[in-house]
């Protein structure tokens, strides 16, 4: 019962909210904006974090310039992304996203002597060397950590660091993406998702835009992926699977579709929600192990979702009368 | 003179039935043209062939003596051939005046970079192209709804802000899909008014198909009409009007009224 008190890990809870709100970000633009099913968001995560990792270890790259050819492989991923979408339209569409995430997350499993296989980062040079990569970034959070100790004093801890320099990230993003939706790039990706054909009808290069929403959007990815790498120190193909994908989707709907600023939002609902669970140490939750109680996340969150889609289908910032146009 | 349109010898199966099979016609520009037709005859699936959303068989399309059979849909409207659609498509969780702006070419905002580098020539821009957009909506009535959503309009006036969103991309031609169906006949003839003085003032040439052959008579200066994928006639609306092989189209060969076309029912 102590963790309800601690802000070590409530900084916890902040930080991997803020990191799934840059990857939900990635997802309101591709989905909510442009109406691109994207079922496997979470590729662009996993590209991120293992490039970033594999350049370090492997080539001994600076972690920065790791992390921006990192971030630069989520976008060519994403731009990919674009050529099924020539051919294929939503479900269609949504159906290879989701196997092309399950690709990339088997070849993370399988490629042991790229990846390090099933045993994830710390296998990357083989068994009997176990590797970091996040060296820099444990000295970069410290001075981070030091610098914030003159505002706030003893609060400074490792975590509240990591909290803050997630946040502040989440609103560079949101500073960046916000003014974009709204300009008349934006409302080409809109057009786009209403109706496509009426976009092309009107000579915009629908297809052009269509990658550019999935390149940037996966970027977000990329981005959200390297703060979960420098988050958790290690990290393995499991922490990719499609699960991941649907609690931006969960995230993104709660916020409501094409709402850029309620996307942090609906990220600390879900990471409130998704860590709320472990303070269910009363009756009946006592009758329940550590493993049925994380069941008992995923059927709350599921409940969630129901009664959401039922009684406020356009989220908590979406505006009702949008849900009922044809 | 060469036609501002040229279309030739277009072939088009859908499954093995003939949609389109051997049209020809011409466009003259600064023209207004009626494309007129029993259910069936080809003449929606001719307007995709020639705007690029479909691909025909066989047969060329010119276009101000470009070859544009090829062209994708949006290179077509960038060139300034612009069409209509005959089930509206509204971009309906966007605003009305959010439809029309979309369609103004030539802003630099919709590229990323220059929107990041000229902020400024973006606003100015976006500045004329809503002036224009608010205009042109007055124009067709819709002058209040602009700040609505497009899909809370009628069927009516989504034709009417179709029609007024292809004219933002300033066109050098444009092609109606029944334009006036399901809009209230005082708006329609409104709108065929507009059509007449946008032809008279800017040089605008149009291709329109329409149902009410009164209208289209009343209206077109050629017309061209289509059977069973072909083009069987054309000419000036009073040649059409009393053409055998028109009554035929429309009647049937053993029609046994000799009634002019405009009398056929729908």
């Amino acid at each position: 019962m102590s963790q309800i008190f601690s802000l070590d890990f409530w900084s916890l809870v902040g930080a991997v909210s803020g990191i799934y709100a840059i990857f939900s970000l990635g997802l309101q633009l591709q989905f909510g904006v442009t109406g691109l099913l994207n079922f496997g968001h979470v590729a662009s995560m996993a590209i991120g974090a293992y490039t970033m990792a594999i350049l370090v270890v492997k080539e001994h790259l600076p972690l920065w310039s790791a992390s921006l050819v990192a971030i630069a492989a989520g976008m060519l991923f994403g731009a990919a992304l674009s050529l099924p979408t020539l051919r294929l339209r939503t479900d269609y569409f949504a159906i290879t996203t989701i196997a092309i995430s399950e690709t990339v997350r088997y070849f993370a499993l399988n490629e042991q002597a790229l990846t390090g296989g099933a045993l994830g980062t710390s296998n990357l040079e083989g068994p009997t060397k176990v590797t970091e990569y996040n060296a820099d970034w444990v000295s970069f959070q410290a001075s981070v950590q030091r610098w914030l100790h003159d505002i706030v004093g003893r609060y400074s801890e490792s975590d509240f660091a990591m909290l803050v320099i997630v946040w502040v990230i989440v609103l560079l993003c949101l500073l960046v993406l916000s003014p974009m939706v709204r300009s008349p790039w934006g409302r080409v990706l809109r057009a786009i998702r209403e109706d496509e054909d009426a976009a092309s009808a009107l000579g915009k290069r629908v297809a052009w835009y269509k990658l550019q929403s999935l390149a940037i959007g996966a970027g977000f990815g990329a981005i959200a992926g390297l703060l979960y790498a420098f988050e958790f120190q290690f990290f393995s193909p499991d922490d990719f699977d499609p699960l991941t994908t649907f609690y931006a989707w969960l995230i993104v709907l709660i916020a409501g579709t094409a709402r850029i600023w309620a996307v942090p939002v609906g990220a600390l609902i879900f990471g409130l929600i998704f860590s709320g669970t472990r303070f269910f140490n009363f009756k009946p939750f006592t009758y329940l192990d550590a493993a049925q109680l994380a069941y008992l996340r995923m059927i709350i969150i599921g409940a969630i979702l129901i009664a959401l889609m039922a009684w406020r289908p356009q989220g908590i910032f979406g505006k009702r009368e949008e849900m009922v146009l044809e | 003179m060469t036609a501002l349109l040229e279309v030739r010898d277009v072939v088009k199966h859908y499954g093995g039935i003939a949609a389109v099979s051997g049209a020809s016609l011409d466009v003259e520009e600064r023209s207004i043209t009626g494309l007129i037709g029993p259910n069936g005859a080809g003449k929606t699936t001719l307007f995709n062939i020639i705007s690029g959303f479909r691909r025909a068989e066989h047969g060329t399309v010119r276009f101000g003596g470009e070859r544009i059979e090829r062209h994708s849909a949006d290179r077509v409207a960038r060139s300034g051939l612009v069409r209509t659609f005959q089930q509206t498509k509204a971009l309906t969780r966007m605003t009305v005046l959010d439809n029309m702006m979309l369609a103004a070419p030539r802003q630099p905002g919709e590229d990323l970079l220059r929107l990041a580098l000229s902020p400024r020539r973006v606003r100015r821009r976006e500045r004329e192209v809503e002036a224009l957009a608010r205009e042109l909506l007055a124009a067709v009535r819709l002058g209040g709804h602009a700040d609505d959503y497009a899909g809370t309009l009628s069927g009516g006036q989504r034709k009417l802000l179709e029609f007024a969103r292809a004219l933002m991309t300033e066109p050098r031609m444009v092609m109606l899909d029944e334009p006036m169906a399901g809009v209230n006949p005082t708006l329609g003839l409104e709108l065929l008014d507009r059509v007449q003085e946008l032809r008279a003032s800017n040089g605008t040439t149009f291709l329109l198909i329409e149902h009410d052959l009164e209208v289209v008579m009343a209206v077109s200066d050629l017309i061209h009409v289509m059977s069973n994928g072909a083009v069987i006639a054309s000419g000036p609306p009073s040649e059409v009007r009393s053409n055998p092989d028109v009554i035929d189209a429309y009647l049937g060969k053993h029609g046994e009224s000799p009634a002019q076309p405009s009398g056929v029912p729908e």
